[in-house]
């Protein structure tokens, strides 16, 4: 395996460590009675891993070959792509009377679909 | 496009994966550039170029062109 591909596997092991960590963490103190500004910051404790993650992400991007990098952003752009249709069409199903969705989900769809994007991808060029 | 990629490297008895680390690229790029599933960029394709110490033009040639291997002298 590449040293880029080894270094951008680890940056994601401890992204999602830290932010397996930091989620129950931040549930457990903002059911405590804080000052709001202080909750605000607290709640936003578990984005911090998961920019490191990004940060991780396009330092990977960077230290790959073009055809690598070009597997990549048609994954993203599928990724961007689908989110953006799925997201849309739930928010105009909403006013048809469907449950609203909550904006945590939109990245971990995005996610999703970054993953699946990148494997349909990469089989054209197997 | 097509090319020489596959025969130039089966010459000198490397790898994909030789060719890979002395051009800097990933085993994939080097198989999808032979099976003609990707044309490289211009810097690659001179530092193939470079590499093989052959012209641009005798290793990637378009797929209506016969290439350097073939004639077209059908008498």
């Amino acid at each position: 395996m590449q040293r880029v591909e080894q270094r951008w596997q680890r940056a994601l092991l401890i992204s999602l460590g830290l932010y397996t960590l930091a989620l129950p963490l931040t549930i457990m103190l903002l059911r405590a009675d804080l000052p709001t500004l202080l909750r605000y910051l607290i709640a936003i404790i578990p984005v911090l891993p998961i920019g490191y993650g990004i940060l991780a992400y396009t330092r990977f991007l960077a230290g790959l070959d073009e055809l690598q990098q070009r597997i990549q952003l048609y994954g993203l752009a599928m990724s961007v792509g689908g989110t953006g249709l799925i997201t849309i069409s739930w928010g105009f199903l909403e006013l048809a009377g469907l449950p609203r969705l909550s904006t945590l989900w939109v990245f971990p769809i995005l996610i999703w679909l970054w993953g699946l994007g990148v494997m349909l991808v990469n089989r054209r060029y197997q | 496009m097509r090319n020489r990629l596959r025969l130039l490297r089966a010459e000198r008895s490397w790898s994909q994966a030789d060719l890979a680390v002395q051009l800097a690229v990933s085993r994939q790029t080097i198989n999808a550039i032979e099976t003609g599933k990707y044309d490289p960029s211009l810097p690659l394709a001179f530092h193939i170029a470079r590499l093989f110490g052959q012209p641009i033009e005798a290793i990637f040639f378009p797929d209506d062109e016969p290439g350097p291997d073939r004639t077209t002298d059908h008498t």
